[in-house]
């Protein structure tokens, strides 16, 4: 009597538990709707909604593991491992992302004036003065529309588009397209893009690798709300008595411009100089749709710098010797995604040289860089 | 009071009380005697509620157990496996927290009152504020019994109640269950201590490797045996006289068969024999006991030994091991 | 039966010399920075312990920061895991039951006395190093200028103080609240087993299974059902504006926790054998 009690009173319990567990996998299979739009007016709708107000909380997920470079490691921090944003965004010039830790968080405020940039754990608000021609990327570039538009410029004729079915992202559904690269010169296999219908803003952003069946980077929002967000939210007043300093370089690249003045050629690798950095004639960046590429010369002592840091996350010192003209030595940093070039030319300069590129375009481009 | 039908425990393959009719009547003062491990605290537990029967019914107080253990367990108090108490508490404390946590009979401000008296029954009324963790263990026994008799219970069921009491203090306690029982209190009282059961109870139940070997009243357990012990300094005389019906004779003690010891007396006196003792012969408790019950459960022995002991001395044995725990 | 609850955890020495030592922890550490002013590197040590140096209003916070990982779950466990299995261990669970009181009332008397612990240990920390920060570190403004506010939130916005009391004591109770996971993973464990000791040890290995787990990203999957995956949500309080997507999942989870494992206890306790 009391076993058959005792089996009676589990049960409860299982099929308690078992309602618990299954609940979020329902409200996981809970489907999506379509709008019905058909991919290329998803892009144009993705690329137009930089005017679109909204806010929300952002997970990036990336598996780049690019080892840890002196001065470089802001823009490849959030490329490994799972972080999270917040993003309060009221148009262009007009926005907030916070990077959240575990023990601090760093804001990008934009305004009208420029950027200003939180750093709680250095305990800092520092000013950016104007708007830097080059600079690295930083957080605020991973968040789903930032990214989804940077990319969405790049896509070619030739590269395939097809719609992805509906899918549900931060509680609402969201449309899916997939662009699919043709370019054998690029590691981007594909990028998926989902967005909501009603504002067209992109909420989802997957970066496969070729021939990867999963993405090796992912931003998403796990909140969205497509509303203007409060003023104190996107643009807080700062404690009286912070700290402030004013900078004109935000970053090491930034920087880079005013110290080395060696002019890059207008043409690599078959790649046009992209116009946009044509007043900067030392760090430039040659566009060819998704296989496009940044080249950088450094400073003799921070290219030493980084070719030690290089060899310490394990990467050869292999001599580059073209049939024609002069060579150097290269070292080469791979990951799924992105490939980066360490190039020491015989003349004495040491390069950078960054894209989503097969290694032998930038052996191409270091080639050419030497001669 | 208390009446079990078949019951059963098992744990795994160990069956520790089998097919056991219990019954216990209001007013009884009911002794259940039994060797170390032969089921009588399981059986206890059972009955309290504490401890699952796998088959079998219990009733106390006419209700179901386990299903009314709530409206049954006001009326009884207990006393399982010894004393339990917070040790790091006054005795005064303890027992004001084990009121606290059940049902009430009364107030809080009767809360006081209700302790002192229970303290006062068991002759622990001027105990100070020490925590129990420095009772000895005769005190720790008497709160135990305090505890039991918080509520006015009109059903006491006591495991082995006087473990670790002086004589004096088994005296007191047994005064005080007698006294209790006379006011209409039922006691159920289980013990492997022969004495303490004979000297105390009104019926008896012995159990034997979970059984119920044996359930009546002390006065027909302890029936006449239809033979009279006779202490004589005359012995050979009277063995002459008597012939054929001494059965036993060791030195000057007799063993005599005849129904009526006042008759015999008569007859040996009209003869100018001396009687320095005589007495009709009872059987005692123990005989009885260790009559129905095997070996201890906590004795293990040898094949071969307990083959021998089986053999021969089998009795005498478990009387010696029985008398070693009565003292 | 929850107020005698309280009262016999109230009575217990245990449970003021364990007050006192998760009380003693921020107190040695404010005495070495008050001492040294060596205060760890920016992003790394417990959260907030950087910036108290300048500003002890913070400390409660770096205090629970502190406590979090490892003493205030180890405490909440050894409650836990003494709540049953304790009584038995004493003999007394006998005696409860046959007061008597029901096994389902004493399981939920149980879990309230283990939230009053809880309660009561937030409660002990914060307060006691609200009074060591002010003490040791002052709270003055974290800058001379004037006017400057009284301390910066995690976003550069400043905080008054009202507002930095207001925040402490959610981030307090919602430090507490994560605890109950662990208590009804330990009260369950209590139930089944007669050694209070193997309860809390159990709960221990529990939560470091989890805490290994939330630190994998390879169980990705997995992480939002670990009890100690939203512990560290607290520290959004001290965000502008308060980042509550974290704080609901760990209120939702800590509730969830505590009623399956309740619901557990309850289904072993009611029909268990009591042979101790």
């Amino acid at each position: 009597m009391v076993r058959r009690d005792a089996r009676r009173r589990w049960a409860v319990v299982v099929a308690f538990v078992a309602a618990l567990c299954a609940t979020p996998v329902a409200l996981a299979a809970y489907p999506a709707s379509s709008s019905g739009r058909d991919p290329a007016e998803q892009i144009q709708r993705a690329l137009g909604s930089g005017t679109r107000a909204h806010e929300g909380l952002i997970e990036v997920t990336g598996s780049l593991g690019l080892p840890n470079l002196p001065g470089l490691d802001d823009a490849t921090g959030a490329l490994h491992g799972t972080s999270r944003m917040r993003s309060w965004y009221d148009g262009t010039h007009r926005w907030r992302v916070a990077e959240l830790s575990m023990t601090g968080e760093r804001d990008y405020l934009a305004n009208a004036d420029g950027l200003d940039v939180w750093d709680y754990e250095r305990n800092q608000l520092t000013r950016i003065a104007g708007r830097p021609v080059v600079r690295l990327p930083n957080a605020a570039d991973l968040t789903p529309p930032s990214l989804a538009r940077r990319l969405l410029k790049l896509v070619r004729a030739r590269d395939k588009v097809t719609a992805l079915k509906p899918r549900r992202i931060a509680g609402g559904s969201a449309d899916g397209l997939r662009i699919t690269t043709s370019d054998q010169d690029t590691t981007i296999g594909a990028v998926d893009v989902w967005s909501d219908p009603s504002t067209g803003v992109p909420l989802e952003v997957d970066v496969v690798s070729r021939g990867a069946a999963r993405p090796a980077l992912t931003t998403r929002f796990l909140e969205f709300t497509a509303k203007r967000p409060a003023t104190s939210d996107v643009a807080p007043r700062p404690a009286r008595g912070l700290m402030r300093g004013t900078v004109d370089a935000p970053d090491l690249l930034s920087r880079l411009v005013t110290f080395t003045n060696l002019r890059l050629p207008d043409r690599l690798a078959g790649r046009e100089a992209m116009p946009g950095t044509a007043s900067v004639a030392s760090i430039r960046g040659y566009t060819g749709g998704f296989a496009s590429l940044a080249v950088a010369p450094l400073p003799p002592r921070y290219g030493q710098r980084l070719v030690g840091a290089a060899q310490e996350a394990g990467a050869d010192a292999v001599p580059l010797r073209p049939t024609a003209g002069r060579g150097g030595e290269y070292l080469m940093l791979t990951t799924p995604l992105l490939n980066a070039m360490l190039f020491h030319a015989d003349v004495g300069t040491t390069f950078l040289l960054v894209g989503a590129v097969r290694p032998e375009v930038l052996k191409t481009a270091a080639a050419e860089l030497a001669s | 009071m208390i009446a079990t039908r078949g019951l059963t425990k098992r744990y795994g393959r160990v069956v520790a009380v089998r097919d056991v009719d219990l019954a216990v009547g209001a007013g009884d003062r009911f002794g259940l005697l039994g060797p170390n491990g032969s089921g009588k605290t399981t059986l206890v537990r059972m009955l309290l509620g504490l401890v699952f029967a796998t088959s079998g019914e219990i009733e106390v107080m006419g209700r179901p157990i386990p299903r009314r253990t709530g409206e049954v367990l006001p009326r009884v108090g207990a006393m399982v496996e010894g004393p339990g108490a917070y040790g790091h508490l006054s005795g005064r404390a303890n027992l004001a927290l084990l009121d606290a946590s059940g049902p009430g009979r009364g107030t809080r401000r009767t809360r006081r009152r209700r302790v002192g008296e229970a303290l006062e029954r068991v002759g622990l009324g001027g105990v100070d504020d020490r925590p129990v963790k420095a009772y000895s263990l005769g005190m720790r026994q008497r709160l135990g019994l305090a505890a039991a008799l918080l509520h006015e219970p009109e059903l006491l069921i006591l495991d082995e109640p006087t473990n670790g009491l002086d004589p004096r203090g088994i005296r007191e306690i047994r005064d005080l269950l007698r006294a209790l029982n006379e006011d209409g209190t039922t006691i159920l009282l289980c013990s492997h201590l022969l004495g303490e059961v004979e000297e105390l109870c009104t019926r008896v139940g012995v159990m034997d490797r979970g059984r119920l070997v044996l359930q009546r009243d002390m006065s027909d357990v302890r029936a006449l045996t239809g033979r009279v012990e006779l202490r004589t300094p005359d012995a050979a005389r009277v063995v002459a006289l008597l012939d054929g019906r001494v059965e036993h004779r060791d030195g000057d003690l007799l063993l005599v068969r005849a129904a009526d010891a006042a008759e015999l007396n008569a007859r040996l006196v009209a003869d100018g024999l001396r009687v320095t003792e005589i007495r009709p012969q009872r059987r005692t408790l123990e005989e009885v006991v260790l009559s129905l019950t095997g070996a201890s459960a906590d004795r293990f022995d040898r094949p071969g030994a307990a083959a021998d002991a089986r053999a021969g001395t089998d009795a005498r044995a478990d009387a010696d091991r029985t008398a070693g725990e009565l003292t | 039966m929850i107020r005698t609850e309280l009262v016999k955890m109230l009575r217990r020495p245990r449970t003021w010399v364990s007050l006192m030592l998760l009380c003693g922890l921020p107190g040695l550490v404010a005495a070495f920075l008050g001492v040294t002013k060596v205060a760890p590197p920016a992003g790394q040590g417990p959260a907030f312990l950087s910036a108290v140096l300048s500003n002890g209003t913070l400390y409660p916070a770096a205090a629970l920061a502190m406590v979090l990982p490892l003493f205030l779950p180890v405490s909440v466990a050894v409650v836990g895991g003494d709540s049953v299995a304790g009584e038995a261990g004493s003999g007394m669970l006998r005696y409860l039951l046959l007061r008597p009181v029901g096994r389902t009332r004493l399981l939920v008397a149980k879990l309230a006395a283990l939230v009053g612990f809880v309660l009561l240990a937030v409660v002990a920390v914060t307060l006691s190093s609200y009074a060591i920060g002010i003490a040791v570190f002052g709270a003055k403004p974290a800058s001379a200028v004037t006017g400057a506010s009284l301390v910066t939130s995690m976003s550069g916005t400043g905080l008054t103080t009202p507002q930095v009391l207001l925040r402490l004591a959610c981030a307090m109770l919602y430090v507490g609240v994560s605890m109950l996971g662990v208590g009804a993973i330990a009260l369950f464990l209590s139930t089944v087993t007669d050694s209070a000791l193997g309860a809390a040890l159990g709960a221990l290995a529990a939560l470091v299974t989890s805490q290994i787990l939330v630190s994998l990203d390879a169980a990705a999957a997995v992480h939002p059902y670990l009890p100690t995956r939203y512990w560290l949500a607290w520290i959004d309080f001290f965000r502008a504006p308060v980042l509550w997507h974290d704080i609901q999942r760990g209120l939702a989870l800590q509730a969830v926790y505590v009623a399956v494992f309740l619901a557990a206890a309850w289904a072993n306790f009611a029909t268990r054998d009591i042979t101790n």
